[in-house]
């Protein structure tokens, strides 16, 4: 079965793509590090931030909408932690209203962190979704590995990347078998099906690990997973890192 | 010619009570192709795993290239006698092709500049060179077949085990299987239910039935369509 990939665009090979992974790891990394410490109101360095983001978008040839459409999934998550915040910050009062018996009061404060959150949000994203539609997967893991990420949280990672299409189709199948043999729309009859379909899914996981753990075992598997690393860092990628780096930090430093 | 693996009298029973094997002799001389053959369930992958004892039964006796199967010898025996899944997707784990077909030879102490050699090596012989980068959820059924087979042959093994290596191809991708296998001349013990596969890649045939060893003999017995059926088949 075909599934959208979640390093897509990552074959693309553009400038951005062949920059070594590392090194774009270590800039996105940064980047984000000094976007969430630029103080709120300053709006123009956020708009200098994402002139940079939309730059490297375009020079990695990617589809823009693609992209957008992508960082946006994370907003949702962002409103419904931060959207109380306005309502619960002292300050200056911007506005209240009398909802039923309820007395709402919104302060300037309380906005501009809620302004705060979700710019900041949305900035680490769209970064880290140009990061990882333009590095493979395998190669992003392998960058990772080399920057020193416990070992642990990268096979998980790799693990989950290589089998999670085969969780999808494993559900889509014992989908399918219940839709073609099961009639009855009664919902309670409805929940005990989806019951042992989780139950069914979870057997059926439990022993495909089992089986990868004896593939794994016969070819040598001791406990720890080597892999051969085969970056080279060249010139190019020292310029770009060092170029962008310095841009950022003029405009995070600039005043 | 020498006996390269010697069963003797192998009985096992899984873990919830399941009886999978009962009293199982066999012997594979060195370079052999043998055929095992059998109804679903009759416990012939259950003798796969315990080649390389992964599977291991405290009754009967299993010799090894003439070592017993112990865990003292587990890891020498593992770097020798090399299973391949029935399913692809349990073979290959690791995030790339390249990664995948390194393993076996990173786990068994070679040096970085040997396995680049040897895994660009085997995968063009498997006719899959410049996919070292691909995940393998990137592949198609057949070539994900092959890489699960170069994963095991790269590591060089004397004796190789074969769990259905032909199920779910489509012939053309079969038959590229079926010319690879009969290309090494290493010893083969090939589970399956395509006949078909058997009768071309090996010389004996054992059929099992119900954890036992019902026919051990020339592979003559494939034609035979009546002696199959009484044995389950
Ligand atoms: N992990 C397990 N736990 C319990 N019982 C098992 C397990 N694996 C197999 N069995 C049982 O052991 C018996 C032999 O199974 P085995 O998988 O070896 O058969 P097989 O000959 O390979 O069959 P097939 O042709 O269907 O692959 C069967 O009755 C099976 O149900
Ligand atoms: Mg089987």
């Amino acid at each position: 079965m075909k599934h959208a990939f979640l390093d897509k665009y990552s074959d693309l090979g553009s400038i951005i793509h062949r920059v070594d992974p590392r090194v774009k790891v270590i800039f996105f990394f940064v980047l984000i590090l000094v976007i969430v410490s630029t103080p709120p109101q300053e709006l123009l360095k956020f708009s200098g931030y994402f002139l940079m983001l939309l730059i490297l978008l375009l020079l990695s040839r990617i589809p823009l909408l693609y992209v957008f459409a992508r960082s946006l999934v994370i907003i949702p998550f962002v409103l419904l932690t931060a959207i109380f915040i306005p309502f619960f910050k002292g300050g200056e009062v911007a506005g209240s209203y009398n909802f039923l018996t309820l007395n709402l009061t919104i302060s300037y404060k309380g906005i501009l962190i809620f302004q705060n959150i979700l710019i900041k949000s949305w900035l680490s994203v769209l970064s880290l979704t140009i990061l990882t539609s333009t590095t493979k997967f395998s190669s992003l893991l392998k960058a990772l590995e080399t920057l020193k990420v416990p070992r642990v949280i990268i096979l998980i990672a790799s693990f989950f990347y290589r089998y999670i299409f085969l969780l999808i189709d494993q559900i889509m199948k014992i989908k399918n078998a219940r839709d073609s043999r099961s009639f009855k729309k009664n919902p309670v009859y409805q929940f005990k099906i989806i019951g042992y379909m989780i139950g069914e899914l979870f057997i059926r996981t439990y022993e495909r690990a089992e089986r990868i753990y004896l593939a794994m075992v016969s070819r040598g598997f001791s406990g720890t997973i080597h892999t051969l690393e085969s970056f080279k860092i060249n010139r190019f990628d020292l310029y770009f890192l060092g170029s962008l780096i310095t841009i950022i930090f003029f405009i995070r430093l600039w005043r | 010619m020498d006996k390269v693996v010697e069963i003797k009298n192998l009985s096992y029973t899984y873990p919830d009570g399941t009886p999978a094997l009962n009293g199982v002799s066999l012997d594979a001389m060195e370079g052999e192709s043998i055929g095992i053959i059998g109804p679903n369930g009759a416990g012939k992958s259950t003798l796969l795993l315990h080649l390389n004892g992964i599977l291991q039964s405290k009754n009967g006796a299993i010799k090894v290239l003439g070592m017993p199967l112990t865990n003292r010898n587990l890891r020498k025996i593992r770097s020798k006698v090399c299973l391949v899944f029935q399913d692809p997707e349990d073979q290959l784990f690791m995030p790339t092709v390249f990664d995948d077909v390194a393993f076996g030879l990173i786990n068994l102490g070679y040096h970085a500049q040997a396995v680049r050699g040897k895994v660009g090596e085997i995968l063009e012989r498997v006719d899959l060179s410049g996919r070292e980068n691909r995940s393998a959820h990137h592949l198609s059924f057949g070539e994900k077949k092959l890489v699960s087979l170069a994963t095991v042959l790269v590591m060089e093994p004397e004796i190789l085990l074969l769990d259905e290596p032909t199920s779910n191809l489509d012939r053309k991708e079969k038959r590229g299987i079926i010319k690879f296998l009969q290309e090494i001349d290493k010893t083969k013990i090939i589970v399956s239910h395509d006949l078909e596969m058997i009768e071309q890649l090996c010389q004996r045939v054992v059929v099992m039935n119900r954890g036992k060893v019902v026919f051990t003999g020339d592979k003559e017995i494939l034609k035979d369509d009546s002696r199959l059926k009484s044995f389950g088949l």
